[in-house]
C-alpha cells in the first residue's frame, strides 16, 4: 500500500516517465490514428469552417474601394452591417431567409402529409398492390431533385409574361398556366415535397407497424370512429416518429440548391442557397457567407430540436416491442379506386418526370410537342450545321468526358470517404469515451452543417493557395475529389463507426495476443469484417456524388465538369434538350447504382437512407 | 518456466477501482483460479496480465521478464508475453475457417507451410476437433468453438494459458465434460493455467489454487479445500459451497459458545481456545446431523422442511429466529414441525469476527486476505 503510494508520487515527479507514458499513449493504435485524422480534419474541415466565419469579418481586396479608409485584411463589420442592417438587407438577407423558411415549411408539411397517408394505407389497410406501392414510394427519393424541377418546367411552362417557350400543357390544351405555377415557391414546395416524402413514409410506416394495435382496438370498443381514432390515438402516439421525420425533412431541404436554382433564379426568387450562389458569382464572397452562416445556424437549431425530440422519445413506453398484428382496416368499395389513385400518383412522381425529360430531348424545336417535330438529333445527331452546331449527346465528346469525370469522381469520392469513414470509425469506436474520440466525432460532423454551395465556396477561396500538404489545387480534378470526400464525411463516419462497433474489440485483441501488428490485424481481421459496411458506404457515396450539383458548381472548370453541373450549364443557355438528356443519363446512373447496391449488400433502402443527398 | 508475480497492482477506470492493490504470486504449473462475483475485477486482472489493459500502478513479472512496471512505465506488448488468452466470447474470427483461425499465430511467426500443418494437426487432435478444419466458426457448436479457441492458444506452446469464463456459454452437461478435459489438459501440458470464473464449483473442482476476489480486493488465496474448510471471512464462507453455510451470532466464554435467544450452548474443541467474546459461528450443512438424543454440541429445533434430493436429503430446521440448513444422507425422513436435536460437528466450525467478519483463526502458511474491506455480517 505504502509502496504504491510512493509509486504514484514518483510518477508525478519524473518528466521522463511522463514522456514514456505519453509515448505509450501515442503508440496506442486508435490514438495514433486519431491524432493523424485530427490533423486531416483540422486542415480540411475545421479550417474551412473557421474560414467562413473569418471571411465575413475581414475586408476583401476587391472591396477596399467600397469601404472607405480600409485596407485588405482589416477587421470589419461592413458585410454583416450590409446584410443585416443596411438598406440592402431586405434583398440580401431577410427576403431570402423568409423565402427559405416559407419553402421549407411548405414542402415539409406537404411531404409529411403525403408520407403519412401513404404509410397508413400500406401498413394499416387492405389496399391491394402493397408491395408495388411500397417500392415505388421510394423512387422519388432516389431520383435527384433538380431533374424533377426541369421536368416540371417542361410540363407547366408557358409563353406568357416574360416569354419563353410553351410547355406540354399549354401546347396540348392551349391554356397558359400562370407564372407562379412554373416558378417560385409553389413549384419548389411541390417538387421538394415529392422528393422528400419518403422520409416521413419510411419513419411513419416503421413506427406504425410496431405500435400496439390493442390501443387502437380498445378505442374502437368505445365506439370511436376510424378518423377519431387516427386523430386522437394514432397521431399522438406517432408524435416522436413524426418529429424525427419533420426534422429530417426540413434539414435535408434547407440547403438544397438545384430546385430553387431552376425554379427560382430565372424569376429572381431567391432562397439562402441561391443568394449565396449569386453573391459568389458576383465576387461578393463575404456577403454570400453571411447567408451560409444563417444556414448553419438554422441547421444547428434543427439539431437542437432533434435532440430534444429524441430525448423525449425515450419516455414513450406505449409502443410495445411485440406488435400484435391488427386486423387491416377494410377500405371496402373504395379499395380499388384508392389503389389506382395512389399508383398513378406515385408514377407521376417517378416515371412521369423522367419520361417528360426524355420526351423533350426528342423535340427538334422547343415548345412544339407534336410528332412532326420529332428528331433523334439531340441523342445521336452528327450534323453540325443543325441546331447551332450542337451534336447529339451520345456523340458529344464533352458529354462523354463529363460522364467519365462524374464516374471517376463518384468512384474516388466513394473510395476516399469510405476509407476515411472506416478509419475514423475505428478511432472513434475504439476510443469511445475519450476526448479525442469525441473531438473526431464532432469535427467529422461539421460538413453536415455547411450547405454544399458554401462548402464549395470556401474550398474555392482556399484552393487558390496551399492547403495542408497540397499545392494550390484550383482547377484540378483532385480538388473536386477532396471537397466531395470531405462533404461526405458525416455520413461516411457514421456508417464507419457503426460498422466498427459491430466488430467486437476482442476479435482484434485476439490477434494482438499472438503478436500481430496493428496493420496486420486491420488488414486480416477488421477490413474483411467491415467489408459490407464499407461497400454500402461506398455505393451510397457514389450515388450521392452523382447528384451533387451545389458542391461542385463553384469549383468546376471546363475540363473537370461533371454531368449535374453540365445540366445546369445547358439549362442556363436554354439548351433544354441537351440539359434534359444529360439529366436522364444521371437518373439512369443513379437508379442503376441504387439497384446495384441493393443487390450487393442485400440491404433494404429503408435502412440505408439518410445516406444520399 | 515462469511464476507470475503481481505487485501492488491497481487498476482504476475513472472513479471505479476495478483492481485494488493486488499482491499475488501465481506459481509455475499451477491451475490458478480467480474467483469472485460479477464485477469484482477478475477479467481486468487477467487482461492486465495478458497485456491488453494497462494497470494504473504496480508491477507485473512473468518469470524473469518484467512485463509491466508503472514506476518506469515499462510496457511489454501482449504478443511478447508468452501468454495465451481464451476470451469469454472465444473471439474466433468469423470470416476464417477453423484451420485459418488456429494457424494464425503460426503465420505471424512465419513458419513454413509444412510446420504449420503439422502443428495445427497436432493441436486439433489434442483438443479432439480433427475434421473440422474447413468449417467456419458459425458452423460449430458452442463446445467445438471453445475447443478451437483453446487450440488457437495452445498451438504456439505458450507457457501461460489464461481463460476468461471459458465454460460460461456452455450448457450444464457440456460444462461437466469440459471441466474434466481442462483438468486433463493441464496435466498433459504442465502449463500454468490462469482461470477466471464466478462459478465456485468450477473453481473448487479444477484448481490447485483459488484466489477469491471481491470489489477489486483479494479476499483469500489458498488451496480449494482450505478455502472451503477455513474461509478467511464470512463473504467467502457464503460464496463458496453449493449449499449456503449456516452463520449465526454467538458469545464465547471459556470454551463455550452461547446464544441465549436460541437457547444454545456449545462446547468448543481445544483449537478454538483463543476465542473469547462476541463472534459469528459458521458451519456447513454437511457438518450438522439430526440426532435422537441431545449432545454437548446440539440444539433443539423444529423441522421446517425435509427435501429428498437423490443422494442426499436437505433439511431445514428452525431454532428460534434462525433456520439451519442440514445435509443428511439419503433415507432420512422427518415429519414436518416435529422437534429434533441437531448436532453440530464443532471440529469443522469456523469463527468470524462479529464486526469485520474475518476468520478469527489464521490458518498458517496462507496468503492473508486484505484486511481493509472485509465484510461484516
Ligand atoms: N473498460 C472499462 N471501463 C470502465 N469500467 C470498467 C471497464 N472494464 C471494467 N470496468 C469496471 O471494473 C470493474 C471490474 O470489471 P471486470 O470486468 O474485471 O469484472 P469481472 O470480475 O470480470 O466481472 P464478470 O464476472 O461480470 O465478468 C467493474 O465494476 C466494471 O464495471
Ligand atoms: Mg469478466
Amino acid at each position: 500500500m505504502n509502496l504504491s503510494l510512493k509509486n504514484q508520487d514518483l510518477l508525478r515527479e519524473s518528466p521522463r516517465i511522463k514522456f514514456n507514458k505519453f509515448l505509450d499513449w501515442v503508440r496506442t493504435p486508435h490514438v495514433f490514428l486519431g491524432l493523424l485524422l485530427l490533423v486531416v480534419l483540422a486542415y480540411f474541415v475545421i479550417a474551412p469552417f473557421w474560414e467562413i466565419l473569418k471571411t465575413t469579418f475581414v475586408v476583401h481586396r476587391i472591396d477596399v474601394r467600397r469601404i472607405p479608409g480600409s485596407q485588405a485584411g482589416d477587421f470589419t463589420f461592413f458585410y454583416w452591417h450590409r446584410a443585416l442592417i443596411s438598406e440592402m438587407r431586405i434583398n440580401l438577407f431577410y427576403k431570402p431567409l423568409m423565402n427559405t423558411l416559407v419553402v421549407s415549411a411548405g414542402y415539409t408539411a406537404l411531404a409529411m402529409l403525403v408520407g403519412i397517408i401513404l404509410a397508413y394505407l400500406v401498413v394499416r389497410t387492405n389496399i391491394p398492390f402493397k408491395k408495388f406501392i411500397a417500392n415505388t414510394a421510394i423512387i422519388p427519393y432516389i431520383i435527384p431533385s433538380w431533374p424533377m424541377a426541369m421536368a416540371w418546367l417542361t410540363l407547366v411552362r408557358s409563353d406568357v409574361g416574360s416569354g419563353g417557350t410553351p410547355g406540354i400543357i399549354q401546347f396540348v390544351t392551349g391554356i397558359a398556366l400562370p407564372n407562379w405555377i412554373a416558378y417560385g415557391p409553389v413549384p419548389m414546395i411541390i417538387i421538394l415535397a415529392i422528393n422528400y416524402f419518403a422520409y416521413t413514409y419510411l419513419l411513419f410506416a416503421a413506427a406504425l407497424s410496431t405500435m400496439d394495435s390493442q390501443l387502437e382496438e380498445s378505442a374502437m370498443m368505445y365506439g370511436a370512429t376510424k378518423f377519431t381514432i387516427f386523430r386522437r390515438i394514432i397521431l399522438p402516439l406517432m408524435f416522436p416518429a413524426l418529429g424525427s421525420a419533420f426534422i429530417l425533412t426540413f434539414s435535408k431541404g434547407l440547403g438544397t440548391f438545384g430546385v430553387p436554382a431552376f425554379l427560382g433564379i430565372p424569376r429572381r426568387y431567391y432562397v439562402l442557397s441561391t443568394i449565396l450562389y449569386a453573391q459568389m458569382q458576383n465576387q461578393r464572397v463575404a456577403e454570400g457567407f453571411v447567408a451560409a452562416i444563417a444556414m448553419v445556424v438554422l441547421a444547428l437549431i434543427l439539431i437542437y430540436l432533434n435532440n430534444r425530440i429524441i430525448g423525449a422519445r425515450k419516455q414513450f413506453t406505449t409502443m410495445s416491442g411485440k406488435a400484435t398484428k391488427s386486423q387491416p382496416i377494410d377500405l371496402g368499395k373504395w379499395k380499388n379506386p384508392i389503389a389506382v389513385f395512389v399508383i398513378l400518383f406515385l408514377l407521376a412522381c417517378s416515371l412521369l418526370p423522367v419520361g417528360l425529360l426524355f420526351y423533350q430531348t426528342l423535340m427538334a424545336r422547343m415548345g412544339d410537342y407534336s410528332f412532326s417535330n420529332f428528331t433523334s438529333h439531340w441523342w445521336i445527331g452528327t450534323d453540325r450545321s443543325f441546331m447551332e452546331g450542337h451534336i447529339g449527346i451520345l456523340r458529344n465528346p464533352r458529354v462523354w468526358a463529363a460522364t467519365w469525370n462524374t464516374i471517376w469522381l463518384g468512384l474516388f469520392t466513394g473510395l476516399g470517404s469510405a476509407a476515411l469513414g472506416v478509419l475514423l470509425g475505428y478511432a472513434i469506436s475504439r476510443g469511445r469515451g475519450t476526448k479525442l474520440a469525441l473531438l473526431l466525432e464532432q469535427a467529422s460532423f461539421l460538413p453536415f452543417l455547411i450547405p454544399g454551395i458554401a462548402f464549395g465556396g470556401i474550398y474555392l477561396s482556399m484552393s487558390a493557395s496551399r492547403m495542408g500538404p497540397f499545392p494550390p489545387l484550383y482547377g484540378t480534378f483532385f480538388l473536386l475529389i477532396l471537397v466531395s470526400t470531405m462533404k461526405r464525411l458525416p455520413n461516411a463516419t457514421r456508417s464507419g463507426t457503426s460498422a466498427m462497433m459491430q466488430v467486437g474489440i476482442e476479435l482484434e485483441e485476439a490477434a494482438y495476443m499472438h503478436g500481430s501488428s496493428w496493420v496486420r490485424a486491420f488488414k486480416t481481421i477488421l477490413m474483411p469484417l467491415t467489408k459490407s459496411g464499407f461497400m454500402a458506404g461506398f455505393i451510397l457515396t457514389f450515388i450521392g456524388t452523382m447528384k451533387a450539383l451545389s458542391l461542385i458548381i463553384l469549383l468546376y472548370t471546363p475540363s473537370t465538369i461533371i454531368l449535374p453541373v453540365m445540366t445546369f450549364e445547358y439549362a442556363n443557355r436554354e439548351l433544354r434538350q441537351m440539359s434534359d438528356g444529360i439529366a436522364v443519363i444521371v437518373v439512369i446512373i443513379v437508379i442503376f447504382g441504387t439497384w446495384l447496391s441493393r443487390r450487393m449488400t442485400g440491404t433494404d433502402l429503408s435502412k440505408g437512407f439518410g445516406g444520399g443527398k | 518456466m515462469p511464476d507470475i508475480k503481481l505487485t501492488n497492482l491497481i487498476k482504476k477506470f475513472g472513479d471505479v477501482t476495478a483492481v485494488d492493490n493486488l499482491n499475488v504470486t501465481i506459481p509455475d504449473g499451477s491451475f490458478f483460479t480467480l474467483l469472485g462475483p460479477s464485477g469484482c475485477g477478475k477479467t481486468t486482472t487477467l487482461r492486465m496480465i495478458a497485456g491488453l489493459e494497462k494497470p494504473t500502478a504496480g508491477k507485473i513479472e512473468i518469470g524473469k521478464q518484467l512485463v509491466f512496471d508503472s514506476v518506469t512505465w515499462t510496457v511489454v506488448p501482449p504478443g511478447k508475453r508468452n501468454v495465451g488468452l481464451v476470451f469469454q466470447s472465444y473471439a474466433l474470427w468469423p470470416h476464417m475457417t477453423v484451420y485459418d483461425n488456429i494457424s494464425f499465430p503460426l503465420r505471424i511467426q512465419k513458419l513454413s507451410r509444412d510446420q504449420i500443418q503439422k502443428k495445427v494437426d497436432g493441436v486439433m487432435n489434442q483438443v479432439k476437433i480433427t475434421g473440422l478444419e474447413k468449417r467456419y466458426p458459425s458452423e460449430l457448436s458452442g463446445g467445438q468453438q471453445q475447443r478451437v479457441a483453446v487450440a488457437r492458444e495452445l498451438v504456439t506452446g505458450v507457457e501461460v494459458l489464461s481463460m476468461d469464463e471459458p465454460l460460461g456459454n456452455l450448457d450444464a452437461q457440456l460444462r461437466l465434460e469440459m471441466r474434466t478435459e481442462l483438468k486433463r489438459l493441464h496435466k498433459a501440458t504442465g502449463q500454468t493455467i490462469l482461470y477466471v470464473t464466478h462459478d465456485q464449483l468450477e473453481a473448487m473442482t479444477m484448481s490447485t489454487h483459488v484466489a477469491v476476489m471481491k470489489d477489486g480486493l483479494l479476499q483469500q488465496l489458498s488451496h480449494p479445500d482450505d478455502i472451503y474448510a477455513s474461509p478467511a471471512n464470512t463473504f467467502i464462507a457464503e460464496f463458496i459451497g453449493s449449499l449456503p453455510i449456516n452463520l449465526f451470532n454467538v458469545e464465547v466464554m471459556e470454551g463455550i459458545a452461547y446464544n441465549n435467544d436460541l437457547k444454545l450452548k456449545l462446547e468448543l474443541p481445544g483449537k478454538f481456545k483463543s476465542i473469547n467474546g462476541k463472534a459469528i459461528l459458521g458451519i456447513r450443512p454437511e457438518n450438522l446431523s439430526v440426532v435422537n438424543n441431545p449432545t454437548k454440541t446440539s440444539v433443539l429445533g423444529s423441522v421446517d422442511s425435509s427435501l429428498p434430493a437423490g443422494s442426499e436429503v436437505l433439511i431445514k430446521v428452525s431454532v428460534g429466529e434462525i433456520g439451519l440448513n442440514i445435509k443428511e444422507k439419503r433415507g432420512m425422513n422427518l415429519e414436518m414441525d416435529s422437534t429434533v436435536h441437531v448436532d453440530l460437528d464443532m471440529e469443522e466450525a469456523c469463527f468470524f469476527d462479529s464486526i469485520t467478519g474475518n476468520n478469527l483463526l489464521t490458518v498458517p502458511g496462507e496468503q492473508k486476505a486484505t484486511k481493509k474491506k472485509a465484510t461484516a455480517q
